[in-house]
């Protein structure tokens, strides 16, 4: 069945093209889901026959459609959406208030019926304890349970979560999992990292597809509603792949995906696929070098600061430098296992001492076996120093940045967890593009929603949510942090030659905005309005 | 920068549909004794009821239409803010009553934006609970508003006369654990001093400011579904009392402002909360003589067909004919 072309042409109001020659074109034709004029007016409306539908921006700004470089847009359904009980500081202000609200959750709950709580956050929850399995048991004896962290890293569970999820005294703890035990070996309530993940599984499996399928509709919104067009799926497992297609195949504006498939051993079957014309394809693969900050587990050259935040709320041991996830030697050998299958590589790191070993790792797999345009990406980069940027850009390696780890936990990481001069330079965006790389940067949803022009907002001011500034030589000027969410999230993805930029034979992604990024003030770019985003050419958002 | 104490002193007003956040502004405009108090309205609904229902005193009223605060209008608010507050002689107050189904959250960002350009003082926050209501409420809802009410500097427990002792002190105990940086304060009619409300700034104290969300991901404009008429007639009262009495379960709240046929001249108030419904005369105003109504309920369960259909049945005459 082929759809009769459809031509659209827009005009009346700034293009923003994201092209190099930084022209201002009058008017961008769209037709069988590509852009295939951008120019002058007159010249656009002679081109176009008379079945395109003209769009008056009014003085509106179009801009090609947002790329967040880092997200998980089925696995933010499957963690956040409902019946998920949202638990973060900004919604239940104490640790109190939130065992509160899990003893009155477990009250309505049915027989059996599994809880996930999500958003327990040692930063921000001023009177946060380290929940335990007795104690969890004794609020909810009949279902099983789980306390998600906010960096979700992390989970606590009462014994029949526990159960639910078949880890027993018995259970090795697997490599780059942590599962924290009693004398006698058995689990006393918390795990973390990937056994996290795949505890969590046993919870969504419970709840049932429809749920998911509903919550991933609504995570779809959330995205295409802020004019982001392309995404990532950052820990993509093979199983995933039927929500997506059953999405597209129902219609859903579901963004582009960018998969990254999640490594834990060195002996998966990575899936080359391209499906739809660029709707989801299997963009790299992606390992855990270390954890979050927020729970200590990231390998630091410099320790911790040592506070009542570190030493109590997240229980580390005095002067804590943290470790990798992996046994070096394991993660290694999943790096030189994938990148030698050609895959491009996207490694979570958040210490600079993790990150010294990764740049090391690079530098000697392409000493040994050398690639052109190999695109390896690190993730994050909290604490990655100066000389690191550095040299990841004589590498061609290319940092992601989670730049709102400043406007959230900004006020802990400087006070409680890194101190003045670290935090001067915690998610090091303005050095890294001062090198000349191009960055992209991230909310990394579910961990923060979904919103580019909050990123730009971020990477613009790094103002807390105190209002304090972190390192005001780290700052972007907006037009960078604009690249950053287009045309060089599009290079980090491999796609620049088709996404990323308002130009012809590029796919019609489009986004139109109330006001110009480029000319409002820093502070009020996330009240920009978003007025509609298009998809291939088709108008899948709009603000009635 | 203007110091703090100079600006002009904001405050937000948050609660669920019927708790009583208009009674509260009227309220406080009563108090204003010779201030100028700029109030902001926003109704989620086609026709703004509560502006026509806000008593002026030395108030000018701006209703912001079509949904409600935290989707689409923030920057609205803080240009019409801004707006008020660099002329010549600046109000000595703003009021924000936000749509009854905001998450009070939505508003910290153009709180913030005001802040920070010198321009107000944010003082308070206040969330009006309908205690009455709340013990009857099915978990979710009841955990939508404890949320809500948990961001807050001032919580009423409204309509406190309505709720037996042990149950107000069983709300109190779960609001101080759920909302520990909140004040709580009983009400009934919403009866608080404004000295309470101005000058108020939260005594709360927070190891760190918690962040300043763009978009809540509650998403009600896919939740909640309203239907609004207004008609140049009259309606039947024996007729429409059966019409009320079928809305509960069929929707969230409606009100309205009616005549009737027995009494043309003596326009009447109708709010209907949960189950229970109230018919009061109209307090003055220069409002229009049109009957104006407006039912809100969850898109799951919304007819807005059939509410046209039996809303049609109780009108008695239609001069100018009815426009929904």
């Amino acid at each position: 069945m082929s759809k009769r072309p459809e031509s659209r042409l827009f005009f009346g109001g700034p293009i923003v093209t994201m092209e190099e020659d930084a022209a201002t074109p009058e008017a961008v034709v769209t037709r069988n889901g590509k852009v295939s004029f951008v120019g002058p007016l007159s010249e656009a409306r002679d081109g176009v026959g008379s079945d395109a539908t003209e769009i008056d921006l009014a003085g509106r700004t179009l801009l090609p459609g947002l790329i967040d470089a880092h997200s998980h847009i089925l696995w933010a359904a499957k963690t956040r959406g409902s019946p998920v009980v949202d638990v973060r500081a900004e919604t239940v202000p104490t640790y109190k208030a939130l065992l509160a609200k899990v003893r009155r959750r477990v009250a309505a709950a049915e027989p059996g019926e599994h809880l996930i709580f999500f958003g327990l956050d040692a930063q921000l929850h001023p009177d946060m304890e380290q929940p335990t399995r007795a104690q969890l048991d004794e609020i909810a004896p009949d279902n099983p349970i789980g306390i998600q962290t906010s960096n979700c890293h992390a989970l606590f569970m009462n014994s029949r979560g526990f159960e639910a999820c078949g880890i027993t005294e018995n259970t090795e703890t697997p490599t780059g999992s942590i599962i924290e035990r009693d004398a006698h070996g058995r689990p006393t309530g918390k795990i973390a990292e990937a056994i996290t993940w795949r505890a969590l599984e046993v919870f969504y499996d419970a709840w049932g597809d429809d749920r998911l399928s509903a919550e991933f509709h609504a995570s779809i919104q959330d995205f295409i509603g802020n004019g982001i067009t392309t995404v990532t799926e950052h820990l993509y497992l093979p199983h995933y792949k039927a929500y997506y297609l059953s999405a597209l195949k129902q219609g859903l504006p579901m963004p582009r995906v960018a998969a990254y498939q999640q490594a834990v051993t060195a002996d998966m079957q990575v899936e080359q696929m391209n499906i739809g014309e660029d709707r989801l394809w299997m963009a790299g693969v992606k390992i855990h070098a270390d954890g979050s900050p927020f729970i200590g587990n990231i390998w630091l050259t410099e320790p911790y600061l040592n506070t009542p935040i570190t030493l109590e709320r997240m229980d580390l041991k005095p002067g804590h430098t943290g470790s990798l996830n992996y046994p070096q030697e394991y993660f290694e050998k999943m790096a030189r296992t994938y990148f030698g299958q050609g895959w491009r590589m996207s490694v979570h790191t958040q210490g600079d001492r993790t990150i010294d070993m990764v740049l090391d790792l690079v530098e000697d797999i392409l000493a040994k076996t050398p690639r052109v345009d190999h695109r390896f990406r690190l993730e994050h980069c909290a604490l990655m120093r100066k000389d690191q940027i550095e040299r990841a850009q004589k590498l061609g390696v290319l940092c992601s940045f989670f730049i709102n780890h400043i406007t959230h936990w900004g006020a802990p990481i400087e006070d409680a967890l890194f101190g003045p001069e670290r935090a001067a330079h915690y998610m090091p965006a303005g050095s890294a593009l001062e090198s000349g790389m191009r960055i992209s940067l991230h909310a990394d949803t579910p961990m923060t929603d979904p919103s580019c022009l909050e990123l730009m907002k971020a990477a613009t001011t790094r103002l807390a949510g105190d209002g304090r500034c972190l390192g005001e030589s780290e700052r972007l000027d907006s037009l960078s942090a604009l690249k950053a969410v287009t045309i060089d999230a599009a290079y980090q993805i491999g796609m620049e030659g088709k996404l990323g930029s308002i130009k012809s034979g590029k796919h019609a992604d489009l986004v139109i905005l109330e006001r110009n990024p480029l000319e409002t003030p820093h502070l009020e770019l996330p009240e920009i309005g978003i007025a509609a985003t298009y998809l291939a050419g088709d108008c899948v958002w709009c603000n009635d | 920068m203007t110091e703090p104490a100079a600006r002009v002193p904001i405050i937000t007003i948050g609660g669920f549909l019927g708790a009583g956040k208009t009674t509260l502004v009227n309220r406080i405009l009563g108090q204003a004794t010779g201030q100028r108090i700029v109030v902001f309205v926003n109704d989620f609904g086609a026709i703004n009821i509560d502006y026509d229902l806000i008593q002026t005193r030395d108030a000018d009223r701006i209703s912001l239409k079509n949904g409600c605060v935290c989707c689409s209008l923030n920057d609205d608010l803080v240009e019409a803010v801004a707006g008020f507050v660099k002329q010549p002689s600046p109000p000595d107050a703003i009021v924000i009553e936000a749509s009854g189904i905001a998450d009070p959250r939505a508003l910290d960002s153009s709180l913030a934006m005001l802040e920070a350009a010198g321009l107000v003082r944010s003082d308070a926050k206040l969330y009006v609970l309908d205690a009455a209501n709340f013990q009857d409420l099915a978990f979710e809802d009841a955990e939508t508003i404890i949320d809500h009410a948990a961001v807050n500097d001032i919580v009423l427990l409204n309509k406190s006369d309505l709720v037996p002792p042990e149950a107000r002190g069983k709300i109190h105990r779960l609001l101080s654990e759920a909302a520990p940086y909140a004040q709580l304060v009983d009400t009934v009619n919403c009866d608080i001093a404004i000295d309470m409300v101005f000058g108020a700034a939260s005594t709360s104290s927070r190891a760190f400011a918690p962040p300043t969300g763009k978009r809540p991901s509650l998403q009600h404009d896919r939740k909640y579904e309203s239907w609004s008429c207004e008609i140049d007639g009259l309606l039947d009262r024996k007729k429409f009392e059966i019409f009320a009495m079928s809305l509960p379960g069929k929707c969230l709240r409606a009100k309205g402002i009616l005549r009737f046929s027995d009494s043309p001249e003596e326009p009447q108030v109708f709010n209907l909360v949960g189950y229970r419904a109230t018919l009061e005369p109209k307090p003055r105003t220069e409002a229009s003589d049109l009957i104006r109504f407006v039912v809100i309920g969850l898109a799951e369960s919304f007819d807005s067909a059939a509410l046209e259909a039996s809303f049609g049945q109780v009108l008695t005459e239609q001069s100018n004919g009815a426009r929904f």
